[in-house]
């Protein structure tokens, strides 16, 4: 078997209709990216401000504990919510970076007609759904885990 | 190197779906069928939620005032546009997965072809919901400062 029979395995080529598609496709894939990135930065400068609400929320509300112990436990619940924030907004900028490298690097391929990059592009969205992939099936599983966790107590609850 | 054909028109075209790609491609395929399902199920369930819960939302915040009544189903039925919207997208993203790996199965240009016009159309919807959400959430930041 010769080397263009084993390049050729797929005889599926990119044609005039599948670059019109890919072109839009990249266009739009990469102004998502750029949605995320910005709600990514957005949500990094409002985990800066959710702890000072919760600390000014707290000041508002009437505390039985010592008012030093409150505004320790106000401060220590904003940097709780700080974090989780920050936490997030580093889980959604990676899908967000292969995107936009899925889009930038298939329209330098479509351009240039250059097959190296469009297996690189291909290989961007493949990391993309892999990501993303991997993200849900630890969501689902933490949403199972929590749900079996919760049935167990009802279950086992004095009455 | 002749890259004319053989009407004399210059072949713009010389990239294909080689050994490297397509499987790149495959796997990609296997991925966003996953996604695809695990978004129908999940956001469908939370539509169907929405839907069933506007009526008690409506009955609940009547009692207060008329206008918090009218606010609450303004919002309601926005979120389950958003989130039909979303489910759309996932079908779509499914019959993707789905024609590519069928016309990689079977060489069909064709049915590529459509794969990819699907995977154009979710990221259309993707960006445009994208757009609408970013839209809210900045004017919400505005409003609450």
């Amino acid at each position: 078997m010769s080397d263009t029979t084993q390049s050729h395995l797929f005889e599926l080529s990119v044609d005039h209709e599948s670059i019109d598609h890919l072109t839009e496709t990249a266009k739009w894939g990469k102004f998502l990216a750029i949605v995320g990135f910005i709600t990514c930065g957005l949500l990094v400068i409002f985990s800066f401000f959710v702890g000072s609400l919760m600390a000014g929320t707290s000041a508002l509300v009437p505390s039985p504990y010592p008012s030093t112990e409150s505004r320790a436990v106000s401060n220590l619940g904003g940097a709780f919510f700080t974090m989780i924030y920050i936490i997030a907004a580093v889980i959604y900028f990676f899908p967000c970076l292969y995107l936009y490298r899925y889009s930038a690097r298939m329209k330098a391929a479509l351009n240039t007609n250059d097959q190296t990059k469009l297996n690189q592009s291909l290989k961007s969205q493949r990391m993309l759904y892999r990501y993303v992939g991997i993200v849900t099936i630890i969501t689902i599983s933490l949403y199972v885990i929590g749900l079996l966790i919760g049935g167990t107590e009802m279950l086992f609850m004095p009455r | 190197m002749d890259t004319t054909n053989e009407l004399g028109q210059p072949e713009l075209l010389e990239m294909h779906l080689d050994y490297d790609g397509g499987n790149t491609l495959l796997e990609a395929v296997r991925w966003s069928k996953f996604l695809a399902i695990a978004g129908i199920a999940g956001i469908g369930l939370l539509l169907i939620a929405v839907i069933v819960y506007i009526p008690f939302a409506l009955e609940g915040y009547g009692q207060l005032t008329p206008e918090s009544a009218n606010v609450i189903a303004i919002l309601l039925i926005t979120v389950a546009f958003y989130l039909a919207a979303l489910v759309a997208a996932a079908i779509i993203l499914l019959r993707f997965s789905r024609l590519t790996k069928r016309a990689m199965d079977r060489q069909d240009q064709l049915m590529f072809n459509r794969g990819l016009k699907s995977l154009k159309v979710t990221f259309i919807i993707l960006g445009l919901l994208s757009s609408l959400s970013l839209a809210g959430l900045i004017f919400g930041l505005i409003y609450s400062t």
